[in-house]
């Protein structure tokens, strides 16, 4: 019941919380330099033809006159149109937002079970070798950049071993994809029973995957073990070694104190990865939700842009809800 | 004499990180306990005191040295691990800390029968007994840490040690995070259990009133050495160093009329445990000094029964210091006290 009411009252504050965010990125979007309706006509377009396309686009109101417009049109379910695919943007996003999230999840599980796994055991023995070795890692995963990280895994893996597909999209040009529900490949081919689509989505996601895993696995692992060191030095974990407690149990419940902080970090990755991935989804021509709000950037398209951060900003919010709520079942103290 | 424990000359040096130097933990520490009796092991901080609770429970490897429980050699505790299972307990300072927060308290109480292969049933058991001899409610059973007082997790903490019946637990500070109330009351429940179960105590302490309260007799640490060692009545109306002395006149006594009247008063800082003076640790500080304590440590002399003092000049420092009956004072007042609050004792009126 504590937590319905909770859950109630979070939801009541998504509406203005939302709202804040798109008037925010609406006025920074708009402060970027540049003028739509010249870079859509052109170098040889009228300076009559430009006002004309700019009356049509509304961008001769008032600044707070667009935003009303804007806000409005969103409570229709009209997020724009963008220039550059000719396509509303809802469209747009509802394609490769499910592509970013797809390889954000993947990167995310990997870099869960490299984290986890290396934080635990360099706690475990924090003079041990594996404890040297996270170290070195986690140093490394924080300084090496994604992107050239994922040239040089493609130049192995596809350029010299041949073992990965080339770096083109999220299957095969040949393989027809299965039939869009999710939107996630890897989900809709098992659920249209293609093992083919399925196999070939995987090994599209296999570098990308490696990539953002590998890198990110960084800040958890360093969290799990510094969490994991101070709760086997505890005096709770220290009295079960000393009655003679099995040394994986300790561990276990030493995990199971230190699980707050690493859910903590693993959720903030996790809305961070959703634009944050946007280098590598270039590298990899993922054709993902970050790779189309860049060249909405690039490019004054500003309802790609817009959406993005609609988006983004309403997936990191479930994220931080779901978090909220595996803290109820993880911590008894906040429960009760 | 069949002690409990017996602990004989015991060193521990702890090295440190990026350097040569050790840190002179405990120097050629000598003790034993007899069963069902309270040794008090006092000391200002840095002394040394907790270092030697955990040698005992294995928390610490000492450097030198032999720890015995019942004659049997602890640092080969492996291979006594079936007869000595739960038979040396452990109660921490921190209540709260030393509790794990996401454990139920019927939980952390059976908590240290899981090693012993009790069944399911006798664990059961044996943790409602271990809740009720700390006169908990068995509602909270199920509660955890964070909704019990620290007075409460510390009988939480009591009870997992007792939960094996053990025959000597290391109290180490256990009343020291508390207000004076639950601290009574914990003194109160120590005693009864003892006088219930016949558990020896090692009650480590740095609150004097409390040590004289419990104990039957009592270590005083300087520097990792026990300078002086006897009955708890005998150190604190007649100490014999000069040490102990000090310590002693700077107590202040939870009683408006009771002070305590010493000649000794010691000047300077303790110190530094890494470059340890040659001679007695204390020659520094010391009234009394001569110049052969600044060469020679002085040895262990037996003074009394069971009462020993590392000091050359001990006789002077007895015939100096006057006897003093205020702690006996203090003692009677605190028994008076705590009988009136019978039936049940004080612990059971004041929830």
């Amino acid at each position: 019941m504590r937590i319905l009411a909770y859950l109630a009252k979070r939801l009541v504050f998504v509406i203005p919380q939302l709202l804040g965010i798109v008037l925010v990125s609406f006025l920074l979007v708009k402060s970027i330099p540049g003028d739509p309706a010249v870079l859509m006509l052109g170098p040889t377009a009228t300076p009559s033809a430009i006002a004309a396309l700019r009356e049509q686009l509304g961008l001769d109101q008032p600044l707070y006159m667009q935003f009303l417009i804007y806000v409005r049109n969103l409570l229709h379910g009209d997020l724009g149109t963008s220039w550059q695919t000719t396509r509303p943007v809802l469209e747009d996003l509802l394609q490769r937002f499910p592509a970013t999230l797809e390889l954000v999840t993947f990167s995310l599980l990997l870099a869960i079970l490299v984290g986890v796994t290396l934080g635990v055991y360099a706690a475990r023995n924090p003079r041990g070798w594996v404890a040297r070795v996270s170290d070195l890692y986690g140093l490394s995963a924080g300084a090496l950049p994604d992107f050239w990280f994922a040239l040089v895994l493609i130049f192995v893996f596809y350029t010299v071993l041949g073992w990965a597909p080339a770096p083109l999209g999220r299957i095969d040009m040949i393989v027809i994809p299965p039939i869009p529900v999710t939107g996630i490949l890897t989900i809709d081919a098992l659920l249209a029973g293609d093992p083919e689509a399925f196999w070939s989505a995987c090994s599209h996601l296999a570098l990308p995957v490696l990539t953002l895993g590998l890198l990110n696995a960084g800040p958890i692992l360093k969290i799990t073990q510094s969490t994991m060191e101070t709760m086997l030095e505890s005096d709770f974990s220290r009295y079960e070694v000393l009655c003679g407690v099995p040394q994986n149990l300790v561990v276990r419940h030493a995990l199971r104190n230190a699980l707050p902080s690493i859910v903590t970090i693993i959720s903030v990755l996790y809305g961070f990865l959703i634009g944050g991935a946007v280098l590598v989804e270039i590298v990899f021509s993922w054709g993902g939700a970050g790779q189309y709000a860049v060249q909405g950037v690039l490019n004054s398209d500003i309802y790609p842009v817009l959406g993005f951060v609609l988006f983004s900003a309403i997936f990191s919010l479930i994220v931080y809800i779901a978090v909220d709520l595996v803290y109820f079942l993880l911590d008894p103290r906040i429960s009760n | 004499m069949s002690a409990v424990l017996t602990i004989d000359n015991l060193y521990k040096r702890f090295p440190i990180a990026g350097s040569k130097q050790v840190v002179q933990a405990i120097n050629g520490v000598s003790l034993t306990i007899e069963p069902g009796e309270t040794l008090g092991l006092v000391g200002e901080s840095g002394s040394g005191k907790t270092t030697v609770g955990r040698c005992i429970v294995g928390l610490i490897e000492p450097t030198a040295g032999t720890i015995r429980f019942r004659g049997k050699d602890l640092a080969q505790r492996h291979q006594h691990k079936s007869e000595l299972g739960g038979k040396i307990q452990f109660v921490f300072q921190e209540p709260n800390e030393s509790l794990d927060p996401r454990m139920k308290i019927g939980d952390t109480i059976s908590e240290p029968l899981l090693p012993l292969k009790y069944d399911r049933e006798t664990r059961r058991r044996r943790t409602a007994d271990a809740l009720r001899l700390v006169r908990l409610d068995p509602d909270l059973l199920d509660a955890y840490p964070s909704e019990l007082s620290s007075g409460q997790q510390q009988r939480v903490g009591i009870a997992r040690a007792m939960v094996t019946e053990p025959e000597l637990v290391v109290l180490d500070e256990p009343t020291s995070a508390l207000d004076p109330t639950a601290r009574a009351e914990i003194i109160d429940l120590l005693r009864r259990i003892q006088r219930e179960r016949n558990t020896a105590y090692l009650f480590i302490s740095h609150d004097l009133s409390t040590v004289r309260f419990i104990s039957h007799r009592v270590a005083v640490m300087y520097l990792g050495m026990i300078v002086e060692q006897g009955s708890a009545e005998t150190v604190f109306n007649r100490p014999q160093h000069p040490y102990s002395s000090g310590l002693l006149s700077s107590v202040m006594l939870p009683h408006p009329h009771l002070k305590i009247e010493s000649t000794v008063s010691l000047k300077g800082e303790i110190p530094s445990p890494i470059n340890l003076p040659k001679g007695c640790f204390l020659a520094s500080r010391c009234p009394f000094v001569i110049d052969r304590c600044r060469h020679e440590m002085p040895p262990a002399e037996t003074v009394g029964e069971r009462h020993t003092v590392h000091c050359f000049r001990h006789s002077d420092v007895a015939a100096t210091v006057p006897a003093s009956d205020t702690f006996n004072v203090f003692m009677k007042e605190a028994e008076r006290i705590l009988g009136r609050a019978k039936p049940g004792g004080l612990a059971s009126s004041l929830q």
